[in-house]
């Protein structure tokens, strides 16, 4: 019966996952709180580990999730179910592509869903930055988090200065180093 | 059978290599399937890239998927779907198993907060990046500030809100584009 659920869960996150990787946190943070699979803060724990692990962060996600809830079988239904959406709509779309392209409806739609897109990134960034620290201190106004929005911002403001290009395995283990010492 | 073995090994080595998310793999496939197998060309890549990021889904397994399929068919996209997320089900696991002990370690869990913050920073800079090809009209940043609002404030079904949100985005573009082509048998 867990399969059979974790299998319909995850199709349905991998349908409905427009924008890549980070957009899909909310889908992820909301389904395994809700079937009480995966805490908030066991799972922000993942999202870390993932920084150093190659590939899409979503496979990490169902990996874990699915491991969690039903051992090796879970995780391997749970990444299979997150990829056939994706995996359906690419044949479709290589074997239609002429007829996609030009055809306005799939272009409203297209651009349509990318406003909300912009609402789960933000979303996403309050639960992988703000909600886990919000959880152990229970309110907004305190030295930590006043120390975590300023990294927050120093952090931005580093990917976004020109004078030297910051890799991404620079700035996760900078982030580390910030974290031992800063909290 | 000899080029199925190969795009099992190439996209297994593309997806142990894929670091940084959809965005850094563009360049690890145009080396290993434009110049060294010369599976698709560049300008197909450049294409297969684009659609990718507009599909739902998630973006490197869209891109295996036509590739694998462009270029042996239904059998070829599987492979090559499968084996590029291979590398990230087995070492996420592995390594969950090797440190999930030491997580609770203070260090650890100060290093750990450290990198979420900055995986934050990483969100917010494609908040940036989206925020350029999704906002085309003041519309599209009420929608977004929508569904912002309706995702951090409510309790309502986050699916629910996407498909709310898509609607409406549909909707609107359809009204704006019936409205140009109006304007354009007008003159």
């Amino acid at each position: 019966m867990k399969l059979i659920e974790l299998f319909l869960v995850f199709l349905k996150i991998g349908a409905v996952s427009f924008g890549g990787g980070y957009a899909m946190i909310p889908f992820f943070e909301t389904e395994m709180v809700s079937h009480n699979w995966v805490s908030l803060a066991d799972y922000v724990k993942i999202i870390a580990i993932a920084q150093v692990v190659p590939g899409p962060f979503a496979v990490d996600s169902s990996s874990y999730i699915g491991f969690k809830v039903a051992g090796i079988l879970g995780a391997l239904i749970a990444s299979i179910a997150l990829c056939i959406p994706s995996f359906t709509v690419s044949v479709i779309t290589t074997k239609f592509y002429a007829q996609f392209k030009t055809n306005k409806y799939v272009n409203a739609l297209l651009m349509g869903v990318r406003p909300a897109v912009l609402g789960l990134l933000i979303s996403a960034a309050y639960i992988i930055g703000i909600k886990p620290l919000y959880q152990v201190a229970n309110t907004f106004i305190s030295l930590t988090m006043l120390k975590a929005f300023i990294v927050i911002g120093l952090g931005y403001y580093c990917l976004n200065q020109r004078k030297a290009k910051v890799g991404t395995f620079t700035f996760i283990a900078a982030s580390a180093v910030v974290g031992i010492i800063l909290f | 059978m000899k080029i199925f073995l190969d795009m099992f090994i190439t996209f297994f080595k593309i997806g142990c290599l894929a670091f940084g998310g959809g965005y850094a793999v563009i360049a690890i496939l145009q080396k290993e399937v434009v110049e060294s197998k010369q599976w698709v060309s560049n300008d197909e890549l450049t294409d297969i890239m684009a659609i990718s990021q507009t599909l739902p889904g998630i973006i490197s397994v869209n891109s295996a998927t036509m590739i694998g399929y462009r270029k042996i068919g239904i059998l070829g996209a599987i492979i090559a779907t499968f084996s590029s997320i291979l590398p990230t089900f087995f070492l996420i696991l592995l390594l969950t198993f090797v440190i999930w002990g030491i997580t609770d370690n203070i260090y650890v869990h100060k290093a750990f907060t450290g990198i979420l913050l900055g995986v934050t920073a990483l969100i917010l800079n494609s908040v940036k990046k989206t925020w350029i090809t999704a906002v085309k009209h003041y519309s599209d940043i009420v929608l977004a500030l929508l569904a912002t609002a309706l995702l951090l404030f409510t309790n309502v079904n986050v699916v629910f809100i996407l498909l709310l949100l898509a609607g409406l985005g549909f909707g609107k573009n359809l009204y704006f584009m019936r409205m140009e082509g109006k304007i354009n048998e007008a003159h």
